[in-house]
This record gives C-alpha cells, structure tokens and sequence, in this order.
C-alpha cells in the first residue's frame, strides 16, 4: 500500500543516520541518498565537532522516539496522501543535495553533483509552496521581532486553513510536546549558529529550528489532506509575501542569501519527511491554538501555557525535600541551590569549600567545623538526624569540591 | 534587667535552689574562641528572633549574660491555654548548639509534660536535639506541645488524666494558677 511504501521511505531516510552518526554529527541531518554519499567524514573538524555530534545525537534520539512511536501506532491506518507525501520526500532529496552543493566542502563536492543529477528531475515537481512558508516559521520563533509582523500574516492564513480544528483547542497534548522539543532544540541552535565552522553547522542549525516549526505545519497538511491543493496555493501567496519582507533572522548568521533559500526548504523536506508520522497518528490530536501561535515556543509567562509543561529553571533545582524543608521551617532560603553564605550551626561565614561542602544527603550543609565537631559528637546530621554516613559524605564532598573549580 | 527577680521568685518558692545557684553566676568560661562562637551565634538568632516578629513567641538574653535567656510564650488560640502567657527560662552551655539548651518554665504550667519545677518533658530538648534548632523554634515547638500534650508520658499525670475533659481542665488549671497568683509572673 502507498501507507507501507512511505513507511518503508521515511525508514530508509532515518536509518541510514545510525552508523554514520557517530562519526559526524552533521551528516545525520542529511536525507538517505546524499548521506550514504557521504559516508566519507570530512576533512577537518575538530573541537566543535563534538558539539555538533552531541546535538545531532540528541535530535537522533529524539527522531527514533518518534518514530518508534508512530510505527506502533499507524501501522493500522491508511491515508490517501500518500502520493503527496512520496512527492514531496524525493523532492526533498533534491533540495538537500542543492543545499550540499552550494555548502559542503571541495572534496565531497563531485560526489553530491553526482547524487543531485540523479534526483533534479524530481525538482519540477516539487511545489515551490513547501520551502517558503516553513521557512518563515522557523525564522518566526527563532527571531523575537520578525514574528511579530510576519507571524500575524501565517496565523491569519493558517487560521484560515484550519477552521475546523478550532475546537480541538482544548488538548494540550501536542502543543507541550511541541514547546519541549523547541527548549531543547534552541540550545544547540544558538550554538552553532556562532560556530566558525560555518556552513554545515549553519545547516544543522537550520534543520533544528525547522524541525519543531515544521511539526506544526506539517500536522496542517496532512490533516488538510483533501484540501491540499488550497494549502498549497494558500501558501504560496505567502511566501511570495515573505520573500519581500526585508528581515530575515536565520540569513544573518549565513554568508549567502542564495544558500538560504535551498538550505531552509531542503531541511524542512527532510523535516517534514521524518517528522510526519506524528501529525498523521494523531490528526485530531493537534491544537489549533498551536499552530494559532505556531513557530514560537512557550514562554513562562503565557497565560494559556498549558500546565503540564515542564518549567526548566525548576527542573534544575535539585528536589531535597527534608533540606529544603528545614530550610522554610527556619525561615531562611537554605536549599541545596544556591548554597546559605553563613553556616546554620555557627553562623560564620561559608568559604568555597564548604559552600561546596554536602555531608549528607538530606542537603544540609554547614562548615567543615561544625561537620567535624558532630562527628566528634554524636555524628548525626542537623538536619535529618541521621547518622553520617561518612563514605557518602567523602564521595559527595569529592563531586562536589571538583564543581566551582570548573 | 529587671527580668531576674521575675524569673526566680517563683523558683524559690517552689524550691529548686540549683537553678537559682546556676543563674547567679556566669557559665564557665573554658575556652574562649568557643565561648565567642556560640555568643555569634545566640546574637545572631536574637536578631532574627527580634526580626522574624512571630506572635507568640519571644525572648531575650537576661541580664547581660548572653547565656541566659527569658523566653515568653503565648497560649495558642483554641487551645485551654489561650489567653495566659509563660515565662521561660533557657540556658546554654558553651557546647551550644551541639547540645540543647536547659528550658524551663518560670511560670507555674499545669500540663502533662511540666513537672511542678518546670521541667519540660520534650525530645528536641533532650535526645531529638538537632544543632540547627534555635531559640525560635524551642520556643515554637513548646508552644506546640501546650496545645497538643504527650499524655503517654506524663510528668503530671493528674492534668494528663484531666486533658480528656478540656472544660474541667482549664478550670482546675486556673484554680492552681489563682493558688500560687502571688507569685505568679503572668
């Protein structure tokens, strides 16, 4: 069926990642053809080399994820898009390869000519709506001042588009994982972003940004699967309109405009490519209210922030639950993070090393004195009353003497 | 101050001459650094117990003697006790905080865990005493304790027996308080 042969497509984009994405980070951006091309690493990357692998393991994972969970969802379903998906996979393929073309160093240039002769003549079909619109979006989120005045313009069409998920709103479900997945993403963005190491960097970065973006769009789509030649000219009109806007975010950080152009719609073909499944196994499941804001993340102070969304300045915090609460009967802010400057037991002040100093495992800290007098003592700890444990308590004092220094 | 006389008076009567003795003269002075220490320390918590502005509870050093504190207590609403208020008490040894501080009540308190002396009977005082309790929360816990009595180990198993019925309580604990209302601080 054409459901198992996209299947079956987006399995042989993905998998081909695994292998080569221990050796370079960026190549596991690369759709299959170009990068089964490109098994070859590249010439010389070294330190942020490690940077970008990281970030691109962490997308991998991400991606496996989900597709795993589609795989195990969707096999069930048939869809008549199929044929606008296939469509849109190879052409995929071919704006990935321009995109090398115009990026990847001298070495790896004649084996990606080879590859995009084989796929231009899939580049007539592909419809030039694809690139632009995505492309907005992942400028949308990633520049505060851009979504202002282009943001409003998609919302308004995409509102159009998608009237009757209105009332779906309601199910915060997507939208959160949405939100989590740009946190995360933005991270190793911004980082690359001032990477000297330049274009393939740049690329990976693009390909991040419009990976969350995508998601929604892309769920618009294919959810709008009978109306998909309305989308497409709908979208059209747009980007037309947005490739008169004179900001463009992403481009600052990119020596060509020509590249851009390539770079972002390739990246997001491939996006949209892996990024499917999801949108397809829950076509209901999508808020409107999403893609009304779509491109941007949530920020901790939006009033309709869904609840269940994870605030990350707390997640940091260490959650010790008899530290801090001994810490709120006292009346004093006396948690883990950040460190008390004076220690509760004599009240002189903490130096470094016993601010980094934590004895026991219920948080509390005191000065290496004090420690030394209970011990002395009865050895239990202030504040849990529990004995010290004092193998824990050197190997804890040892990891945590090692953090200021770094 | 004039807190002395009001502190001992009461002890006097009900004849406990060892608390009056360790009251007149100051703690011994072993090792200075140490002694210094822990006066840091008993300053800093007078500041934050002066700053903190609980309702109930309050205290402050005796005299001169940084040592030695009177503490006051307020009957918490709901409870029999509300409306009276208790003079306390405390001194530290020069091992504070690693060892708890001597609390007593100066005023006559008719509850299961006082003694006719003032003794109270109180873990954090004796063997839950954690280093990172201060004046404050002795003060809070005890505060705590008049309301809510350990009637299993009563020191004063008569008003351990009478607890059940709080009317009859609080008649007979004001009967006693009228009885000794001579030498009573409140």
């Amino acid at each position: 069926m054409c459901q198992i042969d996209s299947q079956m497509e987006q399995q042989t984009v993905l998998n081909p990642e695994k292998p080569v994405r221990g050796d370079v980070g960026f190549i596991s951006s690369l759709p299959s053809k170009v990068e089964k091309s490109l098994a070859v690493p590249p010439t010389s990357e070294n330190g942020k080399k490690k940077r970008v692998q990281r970030a691109a393991k962490l997308k991998q994972c991400k991606m496996d994820a989900r597709r795993e969970q589609w795989l195990a969802q969707v096999s069930g379903k048939g869809r008549k898009s199929e044929s606008c998906d296939s469509s849109h996979s190879s052409s995929q393929d071919d704006g990935e390869e321009k995109e090398l073309l115009l990026q990847a160093s001298p070495r790896e240039l004649d084996i990606i000519t080879s590859v995009n002769k084989e796929g231009s003549e899939d580049s007539r079909h592909k419809p030039p709506v694809e690139s632009s619109p995505s492309k907005a979006m992942g400028q949308e989120w990633s520049d505060g001042q851009f979504h202002n005045h282009l943001g409003s313009f998609s919302q308004d069409i995409k509102h159009s588009l998608c009237q009757h998920h209105e009332h779906e709103a309601a199910c915060s479900n997507e939208p959160a994982k949405h939100s989590v997945e740009r946190r995360s993403e933005q991270k190793p963005s911004t980082i690359q972003r001032y990477d000297t190491q330049g274009t393939w960097s740049a690329s990976d970065t693009s390909f991040s940004q419009s990976n969350s973006s995508q998601m929604s769009s892309s769920s618009e789509d294919e959810n709008e699967v009978d109306d998909w030649e309305t989308v497409a000219d709908a979208l059209h009109v747009q980007a037309t309109v947005e490739d008169m806007k004179p900001t463009k975010p992403i481009d600052h950080c990119l020596s060509s405009d020509g590249t851009l152009h390539l770079k972002s719609s390739s990246s997001i073909d491939a996006d949209k490519c892996i990024l499917k499944p999801e949108s397809k196994y829950r076509p209901g499941n999508c808020g409107s209210r999403t893609r009304a804001d779509a491109g941007r993340a949530w920020r901790p102070d939006d009033l309709s922030r869904p609840e269940t969304l994870p605030r990350l300045s707390k997640q940091h915090s260490f959650p010790l639950q008899s530290g801090s609460l001994w810490a709120t009967s006292h009346g004093t802010i006396w948690g883990l993070p950040p460190p008390p400057s004076h220690c509760p037991i004599c009240t002189e002040e903490l130096d470094t090393t016993d601010s980094s100093f934590v004895p026991c495992s219920c948080g509390f800290r005191l000065c290496l004195f004090c420690h030394h007098r209970i011990l002395i003592g009865d050895g239990r700890c202030p504040g849990c009353r529990k004995s010290y444990n004092t193998e824990a308590a050197s190997k804890l004092s040892r990891a945590c003497s090692v953090r200021p220094r770094v | 101050m004039s807190y002395g006389g009001v502190q001992r008076s009461p002890r006097g009567q009900q004849g406990n001459p060892a608390v009056d003795a360790s009251s007149k003269q100051p703690m011994p002075m072993s090792n200075p650094v140490e002694n210094h220490s822990v006066a840091r320390r008993l300053q800093t918590e007078l500041m934050a117990l002066m700053t903190s502005g609980d309702p109930g509870v309050s205290a402050f050093p005796e005299g001169d003697n940084i040592f030695s504190w009177v503490g006051t207590i307020k009957g918490s609403a709901g409870t029999v006790f509300e409306g009276l208020s208790y003079k306390l008490s405390m001194r530290f040894p020069t091992e504070y905080p690693f060892k708890p501080p001597t609390v007593k009540f100066d005023t006559p308190c008719f509850h299961p865990n006082v003694d006719q002396y003032g003794n109270i009977c109180l873990d954090i005082l004796q063997d839950k005493w954690s280093s990172a309790y201060d004046v404050r929360t002795i003060l809070l816990s005890i505060q705590s304790l008049l309301g809510e009595p350990n009637n299993d180990s009563p020191l004063n198993s008569y008003a351990a027996a009478l607890w059940v019925n709080q009317e009859e309580y609080r008649k007979v604990m004001l009967k006693q308080y009228g009885e000794l209302d001579g030498s009573n601080a409140r």
